[in-house]
């Protein structure tokens, strides 16, 4: 018993010993290997994508440099789930991973961390002239570039065009258009959009705000407090109470507008581009019969401002395959990879030569719009205190189109705040 | 029998061998449960940002003094305490219901506490977005029942608006975890020797009179522990707000949890984080006091 008791002892003592040997064993195995096999295989994490595109673009990558073998890493599709995987693993060094799809407006933060290795002598001034320059924006931090813009988003209006031949211009019009077809061909609300409280929402509220002259920042100074951005809030809060909208819009992201829209009750609608594909397939009461243009603007503004948002592809700081990567990088968002992408995923090319690209038009006409009012676009503060910022916009307006505090209130806590979070103090 | 003496010539003594078998296993607990509670601790005291690591600094209690004149911790303090106190006292009610209805020697008995437990086994995320499909205003069954039965005359955004979307989170973790609070009561029923029924209903006493003052007393063992088990868990609610509002309407809603999670994921803000994190863990703890002081005084 005794004995037993000791033999047991030291076979635990051994297999903790032990336990540290397979590590040894596996960093002389790959160091000869390296030296013998070129092969190298790298890890790109990105958000869960619904469409296949990317592993499209992946075998096509793999077979055009056969040394390179990419893991494809999915994560959650919502982007502030994906951010906070990113930031786990960044802020401890991982270096599991090699190539990160980066949302552009947080993009800046993680280049202010020093999380993104840069590409700014990869990325030739000739390349560079064929993106958007909007994409470009979001990945320059202090005149240098750090990644590659991967596909960009905007918020569009759908609207039904087998009812409306003209969409409307203001946010007045579109009030006064739903009122007068509610009731007819089966509508029975004028507008859905993104009210549930999260991102997509400060997306919205952006649109009200820029397309009625107003910014957040100027010049990088807060400038919320004007009439502009007020008069833009009251158009919000004067869409959402005017009995077009159904009464859980204030719980509604995306994907719950397009699944509404598709029913056939709803007149108008704003969305991004990927869910033209969803409005129009098959199994959609309203295939055929959408339209799409630039939002409407406010009263004060000159025209309708879609908020621009998408993902750029940045390289970890801590890759071990920094060259394999930016290989990789680089072929995903040329001219091949974005157009699998646009072609098989819908995702939205940062490259405006895409955008006459005569297959990609015969797939999706409406795209021959996109260009312009991309251009008309205005992105989110470009600033490494985003999250914080969007953060008391997303409460304080939130509460304000709710009825819960008034509009001028709202305003000047975000004003108070973001001075705060920015030291404008 | 084995003498002392010869043990310490062997040199590996029981107590010794006894030791290094634990020693993983401690080693574990403290790597895993103490370790990230101390750092949790120490971390709510510092001014510290992932985005810029280089500016952390020792600031003793000030996280702390800035969450007091913070409305949105206030309120979001506010919203965790409704939400703790209204769904544990429902709880208790629902799930002393079930219990005592279980605990009946009727047939199928074995069948029914089986059913009972199909809410409490869907993970909550899941139950959570199924709850949130049954409010929706278009398509949601709420709404459907609740017109035919003509209580209502229109669909309503039960999580759209402040003044429900609350009162309907409370109502899906009741329905939750009802049977969870019911099995454990049911346990505790079962404890309890029916001879002592017995001789109750031979000197006169009724059923009402059994159950106060025999059923419940009795029972305030197990009422401690499971009201201990929900009140720490409603405390720390994070997955229903998280999947069902996100804090919304106008942040009516968001709990403690959510407001920690945000703080430190969202805006990197991870000294301000712990401290909420830190006040959840204060109040847990006194809320476990009190019941063990109350409610335990002579059962503990």
């Amino acid at each position: 018993m005794k004995k037993a008791k000791k033999i047991l002892s030291w076979c635990l003592a051994g297999c903790l010993a032990l336990g540290m040997m397979p590590g040894c064993a596996q960093n002389q195995q790959s160091e000869t290997s390296s030296t013998t096999v070129k092969d190298v295989t790298i890890t790109f994490m990105r958000q869960k994508d619904t469409t296949n595109s990317v592993t499209k673009c992946v075998s096509a990558f793999e077979k055009a440099y056969p040394h390179i073998k990419v893991k494809l890493l999915s994560m959650p599709a919502s982007s502030d789930a994906l951010h906070n995987t990113l930031v786990t693993a960044l802020a401890a060094g991982d270096s599991s991973f090699d190539v990160m799809a980066m949302d552009s407006v947080w993009t800046q933060e993680f280049l202010d961390a020093g999380w993104v290795e840069s590409v700014d002598s990869a990325f030739t001034q000739s390349e560079r002239s064929k993106y958007l320059s909007s994409t470009l924006n979001s990945v320059t931090y202090n005149g240098k570039v750090y990644a590659y813009p991967y596909f960009t988003d905007c918020g569009l209006l759908y609207y039904r065009k087998d009812i409306i031949t003209t969409p409307p211009k203001t946010w007045d019009e579109l009030i006064q258009m739903s009122k007068a077809n509610i009731g007819k061909n089966g509508i029975k609300y004028g507008y859905v959009m993104q009210g549930a409280q999260y991102e997509g929402f400060v997306c919205n509220v952006m649109e009200f705000i820029h397309g009625n002259g107003g910014d957040v920042l100027t010049n990088g100074k807060v400038s919320i407090n004007t009439s502009n951005v007020i008069n833009g809030l009251q158009d919000m809060k004067n869409v959402l109470s005017s009995g077009i909208t159904p009464a859980g819009v204030n719980t509604y992201k995306e994907v719950d507008c397009a699944q509404l829209f598709t029913q056939g009750e709803t007149l108008f609608m704003r969305d991004v581009p990927k869910y033209l594909s969803v409005v129009n397939a098959d199994t959609s009461k309203v295939k055929g019969k959408v339209g799409i243009c630039e939002l409407p603007r406010g009263n004060d503004g000159t025209h309708g401002v879609g908020n621009l948002g998408g993902y750029n592809m940045g390289i970890n700081i801590n890759s071990n395959n920094k060259e394999a990567a930016l290989t990789f990088v680089q072929y995903m968002t040329g001219e091949a990879g974005q157009k699998v992408n646009a072609l098989q995923g819908g995702y939205c090319p940062t490259r405006s030569s895409l955008y006459k690209d005569e297959e990609i038009l015969a797939k999706y006409p409406d795209w021959e719009k996109f260009e312009s009012i991309f251009a008309d676009g205005v992105p989110r503060p470009l600033t490494p205190k985003y999250s914080k910022m969007s953060d008391s916009m997303q409460i304080n307006f939130n509460k304000a189109v709710n009825g819960l505090l008034p509009i001028k209130t709202a305003v000047e806590n975000v004003e108070k705040d973001l001075k705060s979070i920015l030291n404008q103090n | 029998m084995i003498s002392l003496h010869k043990k310490k010539t062997i040199g590996v003594s029981e107590a010794r061998l006894g030791y290094m078998l634990v020693a993983p296993a401690l080693f574990c607990i403290l790597m895993i449960a103490i370790y990230p509670i101390l750092k949790t601790l120490s971390l709510s005291l510092y001014s510290m940002n992932l985005q810029s690591p280089s500016d952390t600094k020792f600031i003793g209690l000030d996280n702390f003094k800035t969450l007091l004149s913070d409305l949105r911790f206030l309120s979001a303090f506010w919203n965790t305490i409704k939400f703790t106190v209204c769904s544990v006292a429902f709880e208790l009610c629902v799930g002393m219901v079930m219990a005592l209805l279980m605990n009946m020697k009727l047939k199928g008995t074995g069948v029914i506490r089986a059913a009972v437990l199909v809410p409490w086994a869907i993970p909550t995320s899941v139950s959570a977005l199924m709850w949130m499909f049954m409010y929706n205003d278009q398509y949601g069954v709420v709404n459907d029942i609740l017109t035919k039965l003509g209580i209502i005359s229109k669909n309503v955004a039960w999580l759209g608006q402040a003044s429900t979307a609350m009162k309907a989170m409370i109502f899906t973790d009741v329905w939750k975890t009802s049977p969870f609070m019911g099995l454990l009561l049911l346990a505790g029923l079962q404890g309890i020797s029916s001879d002592i029924y017995e001789a109750s209903a031979v000197d006169g006493a009724s059923k009402i009179r059994q159950f106060f003052s025999i059923t419940l007393p009795l029972l305030k063992p197990t009422m401690l522990v499971a009201l201990i088990f929900r009140t720490i868990e409603a405390f720390r609610v994070f997955d229903i707000v998280f999947v069902m509002t996100g804090g919304g309407p106008g942040n009516s809603t968001e709990t403690l949890s959510l407001y920690a999670y945000k703080t430190i994921f969202r805006n990197l803000d991870f000294g301000m984080g712990s401290a909420v994190a830190v006040v959840i863990f204060l109040f847990v703890l006194v809320f476990a006091f009190v019941y063990i002081r109350v409610l335990g005084k002579d059962t503990l």
